[in-house]
């Protein structure tokens, strides 16, 4: 049985819930005990000492839950452009080597930087989806 | 095809290139009758007959699909090129966000992404620059 010990724990449980149902929660931080139809292996403690202190542990917990969501956002974003950054220039080169089967003499005749530019390019945005330090989800590596 | 032939087959795809594919049985029929040299000097020939008509005609639209076909490449080229360089760009300013919203992954170690993800869109406006064909498949 986990217990609710900070308003971090609170913002982790709203983050796993769909809106509508932090109302729930509110009411189990004001209730406490175990058992909540949201999450029953939760323990919430104690019942609230005051409807000040439940208003307060939950706007809180509700502003990190939004900041959470926010940031994995920003960081499934960073995720999806890069995937496509790297796919761009991936066609890129696809583009070229087609350029060179229908024989255009532009990509033929020993020009080859474009291509070398293509794969330092590729290599670096591949090196940069490697070292950041979330996933495709936006969670932590 | 002879050295006369291939010339006059480019000249005739340069021509079809620019005209409206409706109006190349037109052509086609002014080549078989020998009267495409008043519209086009360059194909001031003798009646080549259908069969002589069609052959050329054949030819010559192979010549101008391959012609358009690099083109498609080329244009699509400078496309994906300037595409990965705007999606760097988003990415960059997701970073920027990511710190503002306070992430402390972001806050402590992003200094190697931006530096990777610059030089890449570095070497892309390189390589947009360089090569050898601009954003209409035109020979720069």
């Amino acid at each position: 049985m986990a217990k609710i010990e900070s308003v971090y724990d609170v913002a982790t449980v709203l983050g796993s819930l769909d809106t509508r149902r932090w109302l729930d929660v509110k009411e189990a931080i004001r209730t406490g005990g175990k058992g909540h139809p949201f999450a029953l292996d939760l323990d919430f403690g104690e019942p609230a000492a005051s409807e000040e202190w439940v208003n307060s542990l939950y706007d809180e917990a509700a502003q990190i839950a939004e900041n959470n969501r926010f940031l994995r956002q920003a960081a499934r974003g960073l995720h999806g452009n890069l995937s496509e950054a790297i796919k761009r220039v991936e066609r890129a080169q696809h583009n070229i080597g087609e350029l060179k089967d229908l024989g255009a003499i532009d990509y033929l005749e020993g020009n080859d930087e474009v291509e070398s530019l293509l794969k330092q390019a590729r290599t670096l945005l591949l090196a940069a989806q490697a070292l950041k330090s979330t996933d495709e989800t936006g969670e932590m590596k | 095809m002879t050295r006369v032939g291939e010339e006059v087959m480019g000249s005739l795809a340069s021509i079809l290139d620019r005209l409206d594919s409706a109006q190349w049985s037109r052509l086609e029929t002014l080549l078989a009758e020998g009267k495409a040299g008043t519209m086009y000097g360059c194909l001031n020939l003798v009646p080549l007959g259908a069969e002589g008509a069609r052959e050329l005609m054949d030819a010559a639209s192979d010549e101008v699909a391959h012609w358009r076909s690099i083109k498609r490449e080329r244009q699509a080229l400078h496309e994906q090129i300037a595409g990965a360089q705007r999606y760097i760009q988003v990415a960059l300013a997701q970073i920027k966000n990511l710190d503002k919203l306070g992430d402390v992954e972001y806050m402590d170690g992003h200094a190697d992404l931006e530096a990777f993800l610059g030089d890449a869109g570095r070497l892309l406006r390189a390589a947009q620059k360089i090569k050898p064909t601009d954003k209409d498949g035109e020979t720069e």
